[in-house]
């Protein structure tokens, strides 16, 4: 097995607004290592949610080739997506996307259900996950009941559900406040460093982008900056 | 808990009021179809005992052939016996003898029908008819309950029983009084039932009985519930090999058979109002269930793009909304069945509450197959309305569900050459499926002669006029809203033009709540005129059927009874018509044919011989004449038809009526003559008449039609004194006799002159009378009975819509929430936003009424037309307005309260408050 998370070469996505179309990532090429702690930059608009969209296969290249854990995406069916989807790659929504009708335990045991976990695996797992995030005693909370703090950390905690490789953050700290956002920080950074898990985050926030081990810089669909290579 | 399970659990939770709405619909309409489905099956179970109310206990009835029924020739039973010896099909045959007497308590005199029968034998062969069941010991004798109330009496009173024939007197004490009688036909009312031994003394019969009831070995192997027509084959199998057992001498009559014939065309084309009726109610709780579950799948369209993002596939998102469907629907069918057999019962009790019964004549038959069918109907309902909900919601890429802005931005999808145009194929598979019903199916039908058959093929042609009318008004609906709106732009103010954006912004989603209410709406109205229409038809019909007052068919006539009727009190005018039995009971068969002049045309009639007090009693408003006029018929007696051959012009020529079916058939008009032929055998009389008038419509004789098709046995009439002389030579058994009768006064004066016919004179002559105040009554009672059942189907047709109509506009107010917010924070006061919401919820509704009421009235206004053309009936088609207006104010009440509900606390709140939601 490489040790490359990621391999995007020439990745074009372009969108069609009304008639016309535009391009969000105009030849992106990139390798990411495993266990690497990635945060993209860039003003709005720059291509930064699209690339995490990609790398997350929850969306398709209009050109280019991606390659994600050693497999590419444009030769997988929307079965094998799902599955790498629900096995690999976790995500973090800029607004927590929770289940409003489930309950925070119920929320992070979605993917494992999904992936047809035992029941008491689950229970345990996202008991554990929430015990991880510090949510032990808010499990049974909905997400209404919670904070913005909160529900990002249960929306961390179930992106971490099936043990991806890979997880993805969009915006992680952006609808939250300064002490919060810290707190979640110092989550992310834990689990890249003791658990190895490779983090990509999209982000505005210098604090996020301070406490990655890799900045990438895009503009205009490219990538303007890379601090690994330099 | 299964965590799928529990996230749709939680999301119909989430919904309470739509879950409950949803569920609420389902719940009606499962549970009307279960009880109608209950109510079916109960009736059909029980048929056997409904069919012996009416046709007797006996499965098979052997009678010497000729005569009717109370004057029955007498034969040896041992005859009979002897040759159905080996029979298979027969158990047993228990002997009757019958009778006219007269009945004596005190001073007063009765004429009553007698009958003998062997009570033992009766009830080992389980065709005992009498209820309640008498031993009928020697010397005893049990009467019925009317004929008790004219003698004064009661258990116990000795009467005396004589019979006018053989002048044989006893004395016999009442044993019981009967409540009913299940041997004779049900209009006699004054009968005596005793034991053979005592009959035969009675009636001077040793020996002879005067008819042999039987019954079928194994019964249930005969009758089938479920299938009728086999039923009825198989008695009639039954009953032709005992008819070849017996030879020419015997008569066999299947009485049940013909009973269950009868009930099978009742209930054939009531089935198939049902089965539309179902069918129509399933269609628009689907359309319920479509736009619920539509609304739920639009709400959460981002939550089943994270669901994907978490690893979850299309078909399980596909099969997460199906199942949402499927337990919402779980959640009326289980009480709607339930509550479906609590009112079948109901109804099953009222039914044999009304029959008049001490005991349930209707078994409640609640079978598991109907249960089982009810809830698969369900399931497979909540399944096919949930299906494209369900694949629109798997249609989503995840990334634009996620985002809202972009929503709306997929382009439609490409046609691929060589892809099939699904669209064109539908279209082109029903108007060819439409097409060939008309093609194949509906020549076929009108062939058969089978009413339920041609009922069934028209019900469904006027559903597919229905939905592809409505289907076209749901298409002009925007139109209609607009001049709508035009028309409301003072009550709305500034607005207007807003709620005019709105309705078009939620065009979709409005067009299934829009479908819903117009295909409601359009059937209330539809149904409302058709039951109009036939309540006004039904008393029309009792008018034209009877003819007058009173109409009596006797089958031999006599001499007195016009006098005898004349007397009477309340009587003012009694007309005396006689005819010609196809055949009489010595075989004998008139031929009477009516030609023009130069033999071109020939015609086999029904001649009419009438006298002068016709015109007098007759309902003349019912009489329709294309030539002449119905003053005609009192001059009908002007001239004799000579009995020597004359030269022409010699005698005046004596005239006709003529029907115009026979007119059209011999191209001859009013004023020109025609050639009468009255053949006997080698007998003929011949006679020239001049036809007075054509008429289409002639009360109380059926045979006056306008089609040329129905000219073969169509009327003429000609004068009594003429139809005497043309029929000189006929025996006198070859005549039946009508008395048509005008009372003194109004319906109540009617009723007592037909109660007195009946007390004195229907046992002695023979008769029944057909009083039209009754039927009127009968038909009233039918009528609103009618109306109430279909009221009921229908208020759960508008119900269905109106929780549509809320649950549609909640939907929308959820939607948008934040907008109310902003509109809220920009100025717009929370009258003008509640008037906003009102005026897209009644402009909607308003319109959807409209649509709905015209395409109900078009419906109807066709139905009659060709109701009017096929029945020759003269129909007049009249707007429900009061429906309709009663209708347009539902629409109004609807819209109002699908914009108040969902607003009601939302607009309460502050610009901030709704913002913060």
């Amino acid at each position: 097995m490489s040790a490359i998370a990621v391999q995007a070469q020439n990745l074009h996505k372009s969108y069609l607004l009304g008639t016309t179309a535009v391009g969000a990532l105009r030849g992106v090429d990139l390798t990411i290592q495993k266990g690497e702690f990635v945060a993209f930059m860039g003003p709005s608009g720059c291509g930064k949610t699209t690339l995490l969209n990609l790398i997350g296969a929850i969306d398709t290249p209009s050109r280019g080739t991606l390659c994600v854990d050693d497999v590419a995406l444009e030769k997988l069916s929307e079965d094998q997506l799902a599955d790498l989807r629900r096995d690999r790659i976790g995500v973090v929504f800029q607004f927590y996307n929770l289940l409003p009708t489930l309950s925070a335990r119920e929320n992070v045991e979605l993917p494992m259900q999904f992936k047809g976990a035992d029941r008491r695996d689950r229970y345990d797992r996202s008991m554990l996950l929430l015990e991880r995030v510090g949510l032990k005693d808010r499990a049974d909370h909905k997400p209404a009941e919670l904070s913005g703090g909160e529900q990002q950390r249960v929306s961390i905690a179930r992106a971490l559900a099936n043990q991806p490789a890979l997880v993805l953050l969009d915006e992680p700290t952006g609808d939250l406040d300064s002490v919060t956002g810290q707190g979640i920080m110092s989550l992310l950074r834990d689990l890249n460093q003791r658990e190895k898990v490779t983090l990509l985050v999209a982000t505005h926030d210098p604090m996020v982008a301070e406490a990655s081990s890799r900045i990438i810089k895009l503009r205009d669909g490219c990538v303007e900056h890379d601090s690994s290579a330099s | 808990m299964n965590a799928w399970l529990l996230y749709v659990l939680r999301n119909l939770g989430r919904r309470r009021a739509r879950t409950i709405i949803g569920a609420l619909g389902i719940f009606l309409t499962i549970g009307l179809l279960t009880a109608i489905q209950i109510g079916l099956d109960s009736v059909s179970m029980s048929y056997i005992d409904l069919v012996a109310l009416q046709a007797g206990k006996a499965d098979i009835i052997v009678s010497r052939p000729g005569g009717d029924f109370l004057n029955a020739q007498s034969f040896d039973p041992a005859e009979v016996r002897s040759r159905l010896e080996r029979n298979p099909h027969l158990r047993g045959l228990s002997p009757r003898l019958l009778g006219i007497v007269q009945v004596n308590l005190h001073s007063e005199e009765h004429y009553a029908v007698m009958i003998g029968i062997d009570p033992q034998r009766e009830r080992e062969l389980d065709i005992s008819g009498v209820v309640p069941e008498p031993s009928l010991g020697a010397q005893m004798c049990a009467i019925s309950k009317p004929l008790a109330e004219k003698l004064k009496a009661k258990a116990g009173t000795r009467l005396s029983v004589r019979s006018p024939s053989t002048s044989s007197e006893l004395y016999l004490p009442v044993e019981t009084v009967l409540d009913r009688q299940l041997m004779l036909p049900q209009q006699i009312r004054d009968y005596v039932v005793v034991n053979l031994a005592v009959a035969r003394e009675i009636l001077g019969e040793p020996a002879r009985v005067h008819l042999l009831a039987g019954a079928f070995r194994n019964p249930r192997s005969y009758y089938d519930a479920r299938d009728l027509h086999s039923s009825v084959l198989r008695l009639k199998d039954a009953g032709a090999a005992i008819a070849a057992d017996l030879g020419m001498e015997f008569d066999v009559r299947l009485p049940k058979a013909a009973a269950i014939t009868t009930f099978q065309d009742f209930t054939s084309p009531l089935r198939a109002v049902f089965g539309v009726f179902a069918l129509l109610a399933l269609t628009i709780t689907g359309l319920l269930i479509y736009s619920l579950i539509s609304m739920s799948v639009e709400e959460r369209i981002r939550e089943y793009a994270i669901l994907r993002t978490l690893g979850a596939k299309r078909r399980d998102i596909f099969r997460l909304v199906l199942s949402e469907s499927v337990l919402l629907c779980c959640f009326g069918v289980a009480p709607g069945v339930f509550a479906g057999a609590l009112f079948a019962k109901l109804i099953v009790a009222l039914v044999s509450l009304a029959m008049g019964a001490k005991a349930a004549v209707i078994t409640l038959e609640i079978s598991p197959a109907t249960l089982w069918l009810t809830l698969a109907g369900g399931v497979l309902l909540s399944i096919g309305s949930a299906l494209i909900p369900a694949l629109r919601a798997t249609r989503w890429r995840i990334v634009d569900a996620l985002d809202p802005l972009r929503r709306g931005q997929i382009p439609p999808r490409p046609l691929i050459e060589g892809q099939v145009n699904r669209p064109l194929v539908l279209a082109g598979l029903v108007l060819s499926g439409l097409s060939g019903l008309v093609f194949f199916v509906l020549p076929s039908a009108l062939l058969s002669g089978n009413p339920s058959l041609i009922g069934s093929v028209v019900l469904c042609l006027l559903v597919s006029i229905l939905l592809g009318f409505t289907l076209a008004m749901v298409g002009v609906l925007p139109f209609l809203q607009r001049i709508l709106l035009f028309l409301l732009a003072g009550a709305f103010g500034p607005i207007a033009d807003l709620v005019g954006r709105n309705l078009e912004r939620h065009r979709r989603r409005h067009t299934t709540t829009a479908l819903l209410f117009t295909l409601s709406v359009a059937l209330v109205i539809f149904i409302a005129s058709l039951v109009a229409l036939c309540s006004r038809t039904a008393l029309a019909l009792v008018e034209h059927t009877h003819g007058a007052d009173l109409r009596i068919h006797s089958a031999q006539g006599s001499e007195s009874l016009k006098t005898d009727l004349d007397r009477l009190e309340g009587v003012s005018a009694v007309s005396e018509v006689k005819f010609l039995r196809s055949r009489s009971d010595l075989g004998i068969a008139y031929d009477v044919v009516v030609s023009d002049l130069v033999g071109m045309k020939q015609l086999w009639v029904v001649p009419f011989g009438v006298d002068t007090d016709l015109a007098k009693v007759l309902y003349t408003n019912q009489i329709v004449c294309e030539g002449g006029s119905p003053g005609a018929i009192s001059k009908l007696a002007e001239h004799l038809v000579s009995r020597e051959t004359t030269s022409p012009g010699t005698n005046p020529v004596p005239s006709l009526i003529l029907s115009l079916s026979a007119a059209q058939f011999l191209d001859v008009s009013a004023g020109d003559q025609v050639q009468l032929s009255f053949r006997l055998g080698s007998e003929r009389s011949d006679a020239r008449f001049r036809v007075a008038a054509i008429s289409s419509s002639m009360p109380g004789l059926e045979n006056f039609r306008g089609r040329v098709a129905h000219a073969v046995g169509s009327g003429l009439l000609i004068s009594l004194d003429n139809f005497r002389q043309m029929t000189r030579s006929a025996p006198a058994d070859a005549f039946q006799a009508l008395y048509f009768i005008k009372a003194k006064g109004d319906a109540a004066v009617q009723k007592s002159v037909a109660r007195r016919i009946r007390e004195e004179f229907d046992v002695r002559y023979r008769f029944g009378v057909q009083c039209t105040a009754e039927q009127k009554d009968e038909a009233r009672i039918l009528y609103w009975a009618t109306q109430v059942f279909f009221g009921l189907l229908l208020a759960v047709a508008i119900v269905i819509a109106v929780f549509a109509l809320i649950a549609s506009m909640a939907s929308t107010v959820l939607e948008r929430r934040r907008e109310i917010g902003v509109l809220k924070a920009l100025g717009l006061r929370r009258k003008q936003l509640f008037r906003l919401f009102l005026g897209e919820a009644v402009v909607l509704t308003l319109a959807s009424g409209v649509a709905g009421g015209a395409i109900g009235f078009t419906l109807a206004w066709l139905f009659v037309l060709e109701a009017s053309a096929l029945m020759e009936l003269a129909t007049a088609f009249t707007m429900p307005y009061l429906t309709f207006l009663a209708t347009l104010a539902i629409s109004i009440l609807a819209g109002s309260l699908a914009a108040y509900l969902p607003t009601r606390t939302l607009l309460r709140k502050s610009a901030a408050e709704i913002l913060r939601l």
